[in-house]
């Protein structure tokens, strides 16, 4: 419930109080605004112990203002458009001549900006979807799903053998979004998101000890899995103390849970090589290696094809939303099928550049499952394979697609079993792998990605002892 | 531009000590860095904080929350700037993220307790921190608030301290800025028909924070700007890139750049398309200076951040006063380096910023820390307490992060290697504190072949390695110095920060892959 005093700031950043101000500001020809509302819950342990509890309000508007004008560079042709968004907190609103100013200083940034002309999404013929992106458990008191979900990951943690957990962080938002432009689109949409950091760490013979860390996002507190992650990640940790550095290798290599996913979504914002090469602003630039019509690996794949959607509208996607940053409403879209390239996502900028139509937002990735095994992706019956579970940090150049990444934990699998590695480092090039990949049935998801579980690359390079 | 120096006597030897850091001057002598540390600006004056008009209020309430628990404090914090881009056919200005709220915090005897909020309405504000303080209360049990030095006396002064610049980016008009980034991006396009986009980038950004607590009243206005030229270039098959960049606390000035320094950006993008994958395999290594900074950054950087001690993450701990790299290797963290990416006057804790030597002579000496671990472990607060933002934590966390310069020429560290490689521009590394392996991705390496660079490159090269192997391999330290700033660091995969890495050339042992 909102106090009247946060009702009050609410009011100075509603989207029609701005919209009409925007309106009302010379040289604003078009303009978006959208708001936002986090409410945040956090609480981080130290062991048992709890360190910190956090509670955070953050409330602000992004107004972006776009200005027609003759372009200082005749190259441009006879019109050039610009752009540039400011932030406003409720103090800057409520001032109406503060308010006033922001804009027009605003009005006179785009106007010194040039770029080719385009317009601003319309209202949806069919409005927009419904998209679920609120987890109704935390529609009620949030502090005490906190705590509860921190007394579950305790107690996960205990139960597991030689494992203490070491820290441990959550938090819980709750965030209101709406989002308005001069063509006439108004959306509003609500979302909740919950973020879990820990660390376990295990103790082996000699006091030896070892770690896991893991950091998961997702809209839903079910959806964290709590007691499953925690035994999976006690288990990781048990073997990363046991584990030793690979040999150099080039082979088969089975990639698995956060491993594969972190190749389509590295985290940290990044969208990668993946969502790069697939959009309209890489093709505008000529930086995308990918042509429409085209096999995506430079060769006829040799093993399973692989197909990526962009969805928006996954229930509870971490990246789902009934409509993106610029009011395109929310759509599923093909844009790898069978390791050609479909068609690229595009907002209203470059769609206009390129004439294609606009799609709205990268958003989840999901790569379609293929029809293999686990175990049979794990075979070593023509000699060893390995599997990696972790890196330390996949990082692939968005441009060139290549990747180097440590070894955070993985498994050599062979005739004589399975044994733990860790150190060394996997090379090789997202897009030219897939030209040989066994993709497993069964599926995996980090909120983001969605596709299978693992995935077996004929030959990628380990640097190894 | 110089301001002039006012100082409340009571904190008169708090700043001297910043200016001893910066003045004419330890530091070169410390570091082997270029002599090139004019003095720190430190002043008191009104002007346009945006925080101001609130500050009154936040004091008051600060003084309630001081009466009742052991330890409370507020950081106001804010940021104004514009970041630019021009890639030839497209133009862009807008504000960098601005990120302004407060964030109050109390020990109420067994946690910290904080309230974050954007809301900088005075009177909104002091409704909000009184209804969530009074559901507040003292609480024993918890570890004791140790170590906390408080300035005694009388209501404190207000310290305003701010960047020194030569070109304050705000009195440059933004057309100038946008001019010349078109011009530099047509300078660089116009280098070679192979180039398919050279795109120019500018950002400035004046970070204005506020700490209120522990009898201190201080602020500073923190500006940090960055200039990258960008070059990709084709071949008709695949795209290359590489890039420059240029992150400091300064101002416009960063954006010099001469036609020599494009042409080798180019050249270097060219001979890209000619790069092989290296062969694995464990390599005698040149660093440049931004691979050295990023070794640095993530074995004994890290790995050596204090909250991480009563976790029981971080390996080093056990290795306090022990040998863990070569004795002639030198390694510090240093907020107060004049022109730092990664510099300020004092962290989000209110720590005033001054130099940490993290190894000395190859021994670990000192860990960084933020005030709640310092408060666990006496005597080891360093000035490293950051935040994101006012919506995220405090954690101890690097700033300037470098290897102290040795006395061997860069060229005589590559004639020495029979066959290696020399590793330039580190793209990206991670930390593991507890098992201590490293990650550090260069964006290429040249081989050597010798003790002369061949001209045949490898990309991109990983780095891996076990810590103490790989800094006890290091057998020679170059004589040069540069810092390199413009980038973020996390704490695991979030709360970014802007630092800077550094130091000399170094040769040691690594596996590349």
């Amino acid at each position: 419930m909102l106090t009247e005093n946060e009702t009050r700031a609410h009011e100075a950043l509603a989207p029609e109080v701005l919209g009409a101000a925007l309106a009302a500001t010379p040289g604003a020809d078009d303009w978006q605004v959208e708001t936002l509302r986090d409410e945040e819950a956090q609480v981080y342990l130290i062991g048992d112990r709890v360190e910190a509890v956090r509670t955070v309000t953050n409330e602000r508007a992004r107004v972006t203002v776009h200005n027609d004008h003759t372009p200082r560079d005749s190259e441009m042709g006879a019109r050039a458009r610009g752009m540039t968004t400011v932030t406003l907190l409720a103090s800057d609103a409520a001032d109406p001549a503060r308010l006033a100013q922001r804009l027009g200083d605003a009005v006179t940034v785009a106007s010194l900006t040039d770029n080719p002309p385009f317009g601003l999404p319309e209202p949806p013929d069919q409005g927009y979807p419904a998209v679920q992106t609120v987890d109704p458990a935390l529609a009620g008191d949030v502090g005490a799903a906190l705590q509860e979900t921190m007394a579950r990951l305790r107690a996960a943690a205990a139960r597991e053998q030689n494992v203490r957990l070491s820290s441990a962080e959550l938090f819980v938002t709750q965030t209101a979004r709406t989002l308005r432009n001069s063509h006439g689109v108004a959306g509003a949409s609500r979302g909740t998101r919950v973020m879990l950091d820990f660390v376990l760490i295990t103790r082996g013979a000699g006091g030896r000890e070892a770690e896991f860390h893991g950091e998961f996002t997702r809209r839903r507190l079910e959806d964290l899995l709590v007691e499953g992650t925690v035994a999976a990640y006690a288990t990781f940790a048990r073997h990363s103390l046991d584990a030793t550095t690979p040999p150099t290798y080039e082979g088969p290599v089975v990639l698995s849970g956060e491993a594969i996913a972190g190749i389509f979504n590295p985290g940290l914002g990044l969208g990668g090589p993946y969502a790069f090469h697939t959009s309209a602003e890489a093709a505008y630039q000529k930086l995308s290696r990918l042509a429409p019509g085209e096999v995506i690996t430079g060769e006829e794949p040799r093993g399973d094809r692989m197909t990526l959607l962009s969805d928006p509208l996954r229930p509870f996607g971490v990246q789902s939303n009934a409509f993106d940053g610029e009011g395109l409403p929310a759509a599923r879209l093909a844009l790898i099928e069978e390791s050609v390239l479909a068609r690229r996502w595009a907002d209203t900028r470059y769609a206009t550049y390129l004439g294609v139509p606009a799609t709205g937002a990268y958003a989840n990735v999901t790569v379609l499952p293929g029809t293999s095994d686990l175990a049979a992706l794990r075979s070593a019956t023509e000699g060893p394979v390995y599997e990696i579970v972790a890196f330390s940090f996949m990082n692939p150049d968005p441009i060139s697609g290549d990747f180097v990444a440590e070894i955070k934990l993985g498994y050599r699998h062979g005739a004589t079993g399975t044994q733990p590695i860790k150190g060394g480092s996997l090379a090789g090039n997202v897009f030219a792998a897939f030209a040989d990949a066994r993709l497993s049935r069964a599926t995996y998801s980090d909120g983001t990605y969605y596709g299978p579980a693992a995935v077996r690359f004929g030959s990628l390079t380990i640097a190894g002892a | 531009m110089l301001y002039a120096f006012v100082l409340p006597a009571s904190q008169e030897a708090e700043a001297r000590a910043i200016l001893l850091c910066c003045g004419t001057c330890a530091a070169p002598r410390r570091y082997g860095a270029p002599a090139h540390c004019p003095g720190v600006a430190l002043i008191t004056r009104g002007g346009q904080d945006v925080v101001d008009p609130v500050e009154q209020v936040v004091g008051e309430l600060v003084d309630e929350l001081d009466a009742r628990f052991p330890y409370a404090a507020a950081l106001l914090s804010g940021a104004s700037g514009i970041q630019i881009s021009d890639n030839g056919s497209e133009q862009d200005a807008t504000e960098t993220n601005p990120s302004r709220g407060i964030v109050f915090t109390v020990y109420d005897g067994a946690a910290f307790q904080e309230y974050a909020t954007s809301d900088l309405d005075a009177a909104r504000l002091a409704s909000g921190v009184r209804a969530w303080a009074g559901r507040l209360s003292l609480r024993p049990g918890g570890p004791p608030i140790a170590g906390v030095d408080r300035e005694a006396g009388p209501a404190p002064e207000r310290l305003t301290f701010a960047t020194q610049m030569e070109m304050d980016p705000a009195a440059v008009p933004l057309s100038e800025k946008l001019g010349l980034m078109r011009d530099i991006q047509r300078r660089a396009r116009a280098l070679d028909a192979r180039i398919v986009q050279a795109q120019a980038r500018y950002a400035d950004q004046t970070q204005h924070s506020v700490y209120i607590g522990r009898g201190r009243w201080l602020a500073q206005d923190v500006t940090r700007a960055v200039f990258a030229i960008i070059i990709a270039v084709s071949d008709g098959t695949q795209v290359r890139y590489h890039y420059t960049i240029n992150g400091k606390t300064a101002g416009f000035e960063v954006t010099r750049i001469g036609e020599e320094e494009l042409r080798r950006t180019a050249d270097t993008a060219l001979r890209l398309l000619e790069a092989e994958r290296i062969e694995p395999g464990e390599y005698t290594i040149v660093t440049d200076s931004s691979i050295s900074g990023t070794i640095a950054h993530e074995s004994f950087g890290h790995g050596v951040e204090l909250d991480l001690f009563p976790k029981g993450r971080a390996l080093s701990q056990k290795y306090l006063d022990r040998q863990v790299a070569a004795p002639m290797i030198q390694m510090y963290d240093d907020p107060s380096y004049t022109g730092g990416y990664g510099s300020y006057f004092f962290d989000d804790e209110g720590e005033v910023a001054r130099p940490t030597q993290i190894l000395k002579d190859g021994v670990f000496v000192l860990p960084i820390s933020d005030f709640a671990a310092a408060t666990y472990a006496p005597g080891t607060h360093t000035p490293n307490g950051r935040r994101q933002d006012f919506t995220r934590k405090a954690y101890a966390r690097m700033t300037n992060t470098f290897f102290g310069s040795g006395d061997t020429p860069p060229e005589v560290l590559i004639a020495g290697v029979a066959r290696g490689v020399y590793l330039r521009s580190a793209e990206s590394g991670m930390e593991d504190p507890m098992g201590w392996g490293i990650q550090v991705t260069a964006h290429y390496g040249e081989e050597i072949v010798d003790g002369q660079p061949t001209g045949r490159l490898f990309a991109p090269v990983g780095i891996t390695g076990y810590v103490p192997d790989v800094l006890q391999s290091i057998d020679a330290v170059g004589s040069d110095f540069e810092l390199l700033g413009g980038g973020v660091c996390g704490k695991g995969h979030k709360e970014l920060v802007p630092v800077s890495t550094g130091g000399p050339h170094l040769r040691m042992k690594a596996r590349l892959g």
